[in-house]
């Protein structure tokens, strides 16, 4: 305890503790954070829970261990156990940044606000110079209600990262919610010219040109919200560091769906090739596997695929479909016509087979019956 | 001119006693509200026939509904039941319980003399007179074929669901009557959620493993809605795909109707669970279009499509448009759609101070209403998990439901704290329905707990405060007029409400309007729009009271 500190204590406290152990009594080891009702988990983050758990114990003075701990808890979910272990993190090394960024993290999407405001503060006067927490600082403040502090964190951050889209983007909401429709405008269509695949900002643009009067505007930018299906996550590498701990089979799905949707097909598929090494009957791996395979026109691999997500789950329209796709693209109708057929028994309502159902007989409605 | 008539006459004990200056809500020190189920004799317990193999629809079920069955003027309490999952409609037993209010604060259940047990496995109730005969019928949603029960008047029901064309064989959810063709009588859209059934259920975890419910995206089946037209004779017909609301199928599972754009007929909106939201424009010509995302209502102002459970809509603004107010998935903050006019909307839920007080819980049923009749509508949010939380056992997905004080800033204070332990319960909650069951002037709320117990919140916050209570009927259209508008001018202000029974969560509610009038003991001026598009005006009438109009003339009755 430093000299500082005893300052700050009353006497009498102080004497009680001199009591009860003196200034020189080590203090007691933090508990480390473990699950009180242990639950069915995937291995391979038991284990890593584990050993960290370990690591944890035989070092009770390590920021690092028990933050590392933290960071497996919160990439896989368990988010109390993650911010306990940031908690004691923080309090082992007061001086770095990362364990009070999670821990506003966490509080933030909880809905603990002045917790969330005071860690993410906290943060950055610890380093100024991190740019996504002034950025997340804004966006709390924002959903706070407090635009003018709101403005100033984002305006921290641009400061950071010129023209970055998280930070434009939080202007112009505010700029929306004060009714400054012209200006919200102007830093939307900045943040879209930087990140034409920023949704959020596409839509937002969208509604604001509608309030301006500018209907025709707007109905484009809805037509580009409604069609791009990629997300725009903003660089933020503590939170990357801390989802590289998500190890496990589901963990990994997440990853590779996120990758999916982003267009890193390569990226995504090798992530799914490593869950079907664990658990080969896994569906979704199976079906979007078929999908990269698919877009890649490599027709046979695609086609194996399919298959296996049929006989997985052979009540499952999608499975069908992207087989009877696959068929269609290796001009292989009859078999393509079987599968739309199957696809719009399981699911009347399908408006893709349909569509291609009605191509494939306008097309080659003639050669359909002699087909093998 | 008023015209006064013998239609009814309900004369209320004064219960929110002398006007006084300032009051505060309720009797100081004392909880808000008072759980008061069991007591009252509402011993019904929800079912969802869990059995370990996390189905789907195990933990979205509960609903629930006041209406007054019986024409007494006091609500009865009606409690819809899942059970065996998956449900067999031919041989289950129905479960669903119909409570008689016996007027002095306690029920009597009468389900095996109404012949309202019901069959399959149950989500929701919607309550209308359909037929036109002066009561109210019920229409019961499920997983699987829907049930229409006639009121024959007689204290008794029959299942005419056959005859009536209406059992949509979906996974149904919430369900509204409306007359959206405006023809006078009442048509009814049914919500559909996802095409469940056990052999798509899937396996889901958490990151770390955790086994647990799918979200609705893992199956990609959202279900197609849809819309019968009463065709006046007692038969409805689907009229889904001409009427246009085939066009977008979505996990539908809240509904609220109103004339959103403002052009004279009826809207539909709906709440999709993790897909954007619809929003039906009435074209008025029998078909609608989804105009959700252009109108600003789709999606929350970050693009994102929410867990859409339960909707409300009112007017808290009192800017003379229909605002939302749609609950969502922890994690992601409750949306309130602010209708700028005509049916453009932007999303103020962090200007109202809404989001962060919604980001720790999963809202189902809701309400925007007058809690403590203080003038300004509040909102109450039945909450309950749907994943795992924190604490990672099994089954623990209870959470405290919550009650937001409006003000006439606009913004709104978390005041659940002062609730009272009924609260904070911690359940899984999912239907609530609102009315004043007690006629004692302020709105009291029925919840319906998945897998767990009924509770009733009797009121205790309007002490001290004024009310008025409009209670319209309509002899050649519905019991309740459906669609009605009643406008209230007093203290400078002018309120709308209309008159809509469903909204929420698979719930149907009291279909009176009830203003809190704070320290007004008279109304300037109380306008009524008839569903026909009547008006007539009511002038200085007295606080206090549950007025009773009837169409055609305007009847007012009381004391």
């Amino acid at each position: 305890m430093s000299r500082r500190r005893w300052r700050l204590l009353g006497p009498g406290l102080a004497v009680g503790m001199l009591v009860a152990g003196g200034c020189d009594a080590p203090r007691p080891a933090p508990a480390v954070p473990v699950f009180q009702e242990p639950e069915p988990m995937d291995p391979d983050v038991a284990r890593a829970i584990d050993d960290a758990v370990a690591a944890a114990r035989a070092n009770p003075a390590s920021a690092g261990a028990f933050g590392r701990l933290g960071r497996i808890y919160h990439a896989n979910e368990f988010y109390d156990l993650g911010a306990r272990c940031y908690a004691i993190a923080a309090r082992l090394d007061p001086a770095t940044p990362d364990w009070p960024y999670y821990l506003g993290v966490l509080a933030a999407e909880r809905g603990r606000g002045d917790e969330a405001e005071a860690r993410f503060r906290e943060v950055t006067r610890l380093t100024p110079g991190y740019a996504p927490a002034w950025a997340r600082l804004g966006d709390l403040l924002l959903v706070r209600g407090e635009r003018e502090e709101a403005s100033a964190a984002f305006d921290r951050y641009l400061a950071l990262e010129p023209g970055g889209p998280w930070g434009l983007v939080g202007l112009g909401k505010i700029a929306r919610h004060s009714g400054r429709l012209d200006e919200a405008a102007e830093l939307l269509e900045r943040a879209l010219d930087v990140e034409p695949e920023h949704r959020q900002a596409a839509y937002l643009l969208g509604v604001t040109y509608r309030d301006l009067g500018r209907p025709q505007d707007a109905d484009a930018l809805f037509a580009r919200f409604a069609e791009t299906h990629t997300s725009f996550a903003p660089p933020d590498p503590w939170i990357e560091r801390m989802e590289q701990e998500a190890t496990g089979a589901f963990g990994l799905m997440r990853k590779a769906n996120a990758l999916l949707r982003a267009g890193r097909h390569e990226e995504a598929e090798a992530l799914y090739w490593e869950i079907l090494s664990r658990r080969p009957d896994e569906y979704t791996a199976v079906v979007n596997l078929g999908q990269v395979c698919l877009v890649q026109r490599r027709f046979d691999q695609a086609r194996a695929l399919w298959e296996r997500a049929v006989e997985l789950r052979p009540v499952e329209p999608h499975g069908h479909y992207g087989l009877a796709l696959t068929l269609l693209a290796t001009s292989r109708f009859q078999a393509a016509e079987t599968e739309l057929n199957e696809v719009l028994r399981l699911d009347p309502a399908h408006a893709g087979a349909r569509q291609q159902l009605r191509k494939l007989h306008d097309e080659h409605g003639a050669r359909l019956g002699g087909q093998p | 001119m008023v015209r006064r008539t013998a239609w009814l006459v309900v004369l209320l004990a004064g219960a929110c006693g002398d006007p006084a200056t300032e009051a505060p809500a309720g009797k100081a020190g004392a909880p808000l509200f008072v759980e008061v189920a069991a007591e009252a004799g509402l011993n019904f317990v929800h079912e969802n026939g869990a059995t370990g193999k996390y189905y789907l629809p195990e933990l979205m079920q509960g609903g629930c509904a006041f209406l007054d069955y019986d024409g007494d003027s006091f609500l009865d309490v009606y409690m819809v039941q899942s059970g065996r999952l998956p449900p067999d409609p031919g041989t289950d037993p129905g479960g669903n319980r119909l409570y008689r209010n016996d007027g002095d604060g306690t029920f009597t259940d009468v389900t095996a003399d109404a012949g309202v047990g019901g069959r399959g496995y149950g989500s929701g109730a919607a309550c209308a007179d359909y037929d036109r005969d002066g009561d109210v019928d019920l229409y019961v949603t499920h997983l699987g074929p829907d049930v229409l029960f006639r009121n024959d008047g007689d204290g008794t029901f029959t299942d005419v669901t056959a005859d009536a064309a209406v059992g949509d064989h979906g996974y149904s959810s919430s369900a509204a009557f409306l007359d959206y063709d405006a023809d006078g009588d009442l048509d009814l859209y049914v919500c559909n959620y996802v095409d469940w059934f056990p052999e798509i259920e899937r396996d889901c975890f958490s990151r770390g493993g955790l086994r647990g419910y799918c979200s609705p995206a893992v199956y990609d089946r959202p279900q197609l809605d849809t819309l019968f037209r009463n065709d006046g004779n007692g038969r409805f017909t689907d009229v889904s795909v001409e009427a246009g609301i085939r066009a977008s199928a979505g996990t539908g599972l809240g509904v609220a109707v109103a004339d959103f754009d403002d052009d004279g007929d009826t809207d539909i909106y709906v709440a999709n669970d993790q897909m954007p939201n619809n929003l039906w424009i009435n074209n008025g010509d029998g078909t609608f279009t989804d105009e959700a995302l252009r109108r600003g209502c789709a999606v929350d102002e970050d693009g994102r499509a929410k867990a859409g459970m339960g909707v409300a809509t009112e007017d808290p603004d009192d800017d003379g448009d229909w605002d939302l107010f749609v609950v969502n998935l922890s994690g992601e903050t409750n949306t309130f759609y602010r209708n700028a006019g005509e049916g453009h909307f932007s999303d103020a839920t962090h200007e109202l101070r809404l989001g962060m007080v919604s980001l720790p819980f999963t809202g189902f049923g809701t309400s925007l209403f007058d809690f403590d009749c203080d003038g300004h509508l509040d909102i109450f949010i039945a909450n309950g998990k749907v994943r795992l939380g924190d604490s990672m056992r099994e089954g623990d997905y209870g959470e405290p439901n919550q009650l937001l004080r409006g003000s006439a800033s606009g913004v709104f204070e978390d005041v659940s704290a002062q609730a009272g332990p009924a609260l904070a319960l911690g359940e899984v909650t999912r239907g609530a329905a609102f009315g004043d069951y007690d006629n004692d002037g302020d709105v009291d709320i029925l919840l319906s707990n998945n897998d767990g117990p009924a509770r009733l919140l009797r009121n205790e916050a309007c002490v001290g405060r004024h009310w008025l209570t409009v209670d319209l009927a309509c002899p050649d259209r519905d019991r309740h007029c459906i669609g009605a508008l009643v406008t209230l001018e007093a203290g400078g202000r002018t309120r709308r409400r209309q008159v809509q029974p469903a909204y929420g969560y698979a719930a149907s509610n009291d279909p009176r309007v009830h203003f809190g009038l704070g320290e007004i003991a008279s109304v300037d001026v109380l306008t009524v729009t008839w569903p026909g598009g009547r008006t007539e005006r009511h002038i200085d009438v007295p606080a206090d009271r549950i007025l009773r109009l009837t169409e055609p003339g305007g009847t007012e009755a009381g004391p």
